[in-house]
């Protein structure tokens, strides 16, 4: 069924199945994709998108049209996941490892790395880091934002970003280095 | 030059000292350079890779999400059903009301004075006889005449009905098949004379018809009138005189009474049919003192027990109640802290600062049964609805990053008290009571009595705002799985009823306060203010007993 963005937020305003499903059907898989750089595995990513998208149905007459759909839909679901770690993060005292690799990080090795692969490494580190990385990193969250959205203080949230970014970079040059490393045959 | 030479030497030994000095400085230090650095393009090249992530969900998402979506048309036809079972009960109800009302008005009409029936013996000379009273195919035609005999010495009536406040009136009733109505051998006095009546009506009754007769006190020679009464499934003749109506003839003195057939004058006997009691046998007609103008009256025991029986039209009491009643009142919450404390007394005061009381109507019907001459349990469907106005200014954009909720508005800006912008909040409940009513008081004309209990009030309607716990922002709740969602409660009442009993049978109305307070918290979040809505109203209220 095609629809319309408008119908489709027309018709889950009222209710109307069909354009709940036809909404679902587009903004499921982006917004998967969303929810698994918050959550650490993949069950845990469908639960939260199962319950950004009820949030979402039942929210739909809130929205009054201004500015981009999807980035409001983008939002309900980054919200889902700030309300549900954040609840951990303020009990959780997990340290991130620090990554034990000297080589200098370069710019093109993102590129050159694959999103499935980077998101393993996002999905690696410890909740609360991974939050703070991707509010920060991705979602463009300033610090102080951050502090007040999760309860801690601005200090904090830069520190354990500046760990999460540090490490990410360690981890992705590693990653990188060891992939391309030349092959030597065995004597 | 000695000297120098040493001094440069122990410069030369300390440089050489702090120049292999390392200290290794603290972890933290680092972070806080490199926060403050300028930013790379690692956020941008890692967040234009992860922004393309798509993942294809498992199929079964969208199963779960669907159990978990409102049935917006169930919701509906629960409504419906919920408002069509309310209307055809008060249809019911007034249907029963009219139709009760309307019947025993009427009979209050004819039976002006039901102190007491009694049979009437005439004196010898007095005697009457229904020769042949008969219908055809359930009507009496106006041609068709009816007949009755009056005959000397003959002064029996077969369940005839004698009423007369003076004991002056004789009413006769007889039953009556669809085709029918014979009169006893020697049942109907009649006087020496035969007084032809005439009908003029059609009667359309079936089942039982009843004949009213009238005989003045003095004896025969008064004027007696047959009416044909149409009055549902009665025939009736009355006395010439202010009850008749328009069926009514008044029949000449002394002249003979006649209900001619077309055995005109052939004498036929009345054939109980049914509704005869073996009391009522015609052959045991009481004595009348012809001596005195007064007739003499007696009463038989059926005549005595229904009189015990019979405390008139509007003294009888009966056990079933309807109430229906409708008034204004005015709303009010009241607020606890949730199991988060957090600036939750700030909370309550700006709330209870912006909201104010607004007036509503309340209504419902209740249904009661007397279980001891005191107490009486009812219940019903209330219309139980809780209106309040919130009045608040905006302080704009304080909070950059505002709350999150999908219901929100205002994300960003402090709410504070005024007048700036002004919401309307109303939550609506249906309830089901349970209530027990006590008289306190109880007079001929008026009742005072209490009436308590508990209902269980199902939220059938919301459209409120809600300010955010931290005081950002502003919740538009219009449906109550909308956050913080709003649930079901319960209620207790308390209303004491003034009551006034009117002259028609049974009926009442009053004047009932009611206070009526919700025992259990509102809101289904438990980390929010609870709210416990209240309300006091004025109601009038029209009550029938059945």
């Amino acid at each position: 069924m095609n629809l319309s963005i408008e119908d489709m937020i027309t018709g889950c305003k009222e209710g109307d199945r069909k354009a709940q499903k036809a909404f679902y059907d587009h903004f499921a898989s982006k917004m998967l994709g969303v929810c698994m750089r918050y959550a650490k595995d993949r069950a845990e990513a469908e639960d939260m998108l199962q319950e950004s998208f009820i949030k979402l149905f039942q929210s739909m007459h809130t929205y009054r049209g201004e500015g981009n759909f999807e980035g409001w839909v983008r939002r309900v679901v980054v919200f889902n996941a700030i309300n549900l770690y954040k609840h951990r993060l303020r009990h959780f005292k997990e340290d991130l490892d620090v990554q034990d690799y000297d080589a200098k990080y370069d710019d093109d090795v993102i590129s050159k790395i694959s999103v499935k692969e980077i998101l393993a490494f996002v999905q690696q580190m410890p909740d609360g880091y991974r939050l703070i990385f991707n509010l920060y990193a991705i979602e463009g969250f300033t610090h102080k934002e951050i502090g007040e959205q999760l309860g801690i203080a601005i200090g904090t949230s830069k520190s354990q970003y500046a760990r999460a970014r540090d490490w990410m970079k360690k981890a992705l040059t590693k990653h990188y280095n060891i992939l391309n490393e030349p092959f030597e045959q065995p004597r | 030059m000695n000297h120098l030479n040493n001094q440069d030497k122990f410069e030369k030994q300390l440089k050489e000292q702090f120049d292999s000095f390392e200290a290794k400085p603290n972890e933290a230090l680092w972070d806080n350079i490199a926060q403050n650095l300028p930013a790379d393009n690692f956020e941008k090249s890692i967040a234009a890779k992860l922004d393309t992530l798509q993942v294809e969900p498992s199929e079964g998402i969208w199963l779960a999400i669907e159990k978990h979506l409102p049935q917006i048309s169930k919701y509906s036809k629960k409504l419906v059903y919920l408002w069509t079972f309310a209307v055809l009960t008060v249809g019911v109800i007034t249907g029963i009301f009219i139709t009760k009302f309307t019947a025993e008005t009427s009979q209050v009409n004819n039976l002006t004075h039901p102190i007491a029936f009694v049979w009437l013996d005439s004196t010898d000379t007095d005697k009457r006889e229904i020769k042949n009273v008969t219908r055809l195919n359930m009507s009496i035609i106006a041609d068709k005449q009816l007949a009755v005999n009056a005959k000397k010495g003959e002064n029996i009536a077969k369940r005839n009905q004698i009423q007369d406040t003076d004991n002056q009136s004789v009413v006769i009733s007889e039953a009556v098949d669809k085709k029918t109505i014979k009169a006893a051998d020697n049942q109907l006095i009649a006087n020496k004379v035969e007084k032809p009546i005439a009908s003029t009506n059609t009667l359309t009754a079936a089942g039982s018809i009843s004949l009213i007769g009238a005989i003045t006190s003095d004896k025969a020679n008064n004027p007696i009138a047959k009416n044909d009464g149409l009055n549902n499934n009665a025939l009736s003749s009355n006395n010439g005189g202010s009850n008749n109506n328009n069926n009514t003839i008044i029949a000449k003195n002394d002249e003979p009474i006649n209900l001619v057939t077309s055995e005109q004058n052939k004498p036929k006997a009345v054939k109980a049919i049914d509704n005869i009691e073996p009391e009522t046998k015609a052959e045991t007609p009481t004595k009348v003192d012809s001596s005195s103008n007064t007739p003499n009256v007696k009463t038989t025991k059926a005549q005595q027990a229904s009189e015990n029986d019979y405390m008139g039209p509007s003294l009888k009491r009966e056990k079933l109640t309807i109430i229906a009643y409708a008034g204004m009142g005015y709303s009010f919450m009241r607020y606890a802290e949730g199991t988060d404390k957090a600036n939750s007394a700030a909370n309550i005061n700006l709330r209870e600062k912006t909201e104010s009381t607004e007036s509503e109507i309340s209504g419902g019907f209740l249904v009661g049964y007397d279980i001891t001459k005191r107490i009486t349990l009812s219940s019903g469907i209330i219309m139980a609805n809780f209106k309040q106005t919130m009045s608040f200014n905006i302080d704009s954009a304080k909070n950059k990053m505002g709350n999150y909720e999908e219901n929100l508005i205002y994300v960003n800006d402090t709410i504070t008290s005024g007048n700036n912008n002004i919401k309307a909040l109303k939550y609506s409940y249906t309830e089901i009571p349970i209530y027990v009513t006590y008289k306190i008081l109880e007079t001929p004309k008026f009742e005072l009595a209490a009436q308590t209990g508990l209902g269980i009030g199902f939220l059938t309607g919301i459209n409120t705002y809600v300010i955010a716990q931290n005081n950002v922002g502003v919740h538009e709740i219009n449906n109550k799985n909308d956050y913080p969602a709003f649930k079901n409660t319960l209620f207790f009442t308390f209303q004491p009823q003034f009551t006034y009993n009117l002259s028609a049978p049974g009926v009442s109305i009053g004047f009932m306060p009611i206070i009526k307070t919700s025992l259990t918290n509102i809101v289904s979040d438990e980390k929010w203010l609870k709210q416990y809505p209240y309300n006091m109203s004025f109601n009038l209220f029209l009550r029938k007993r059945f």
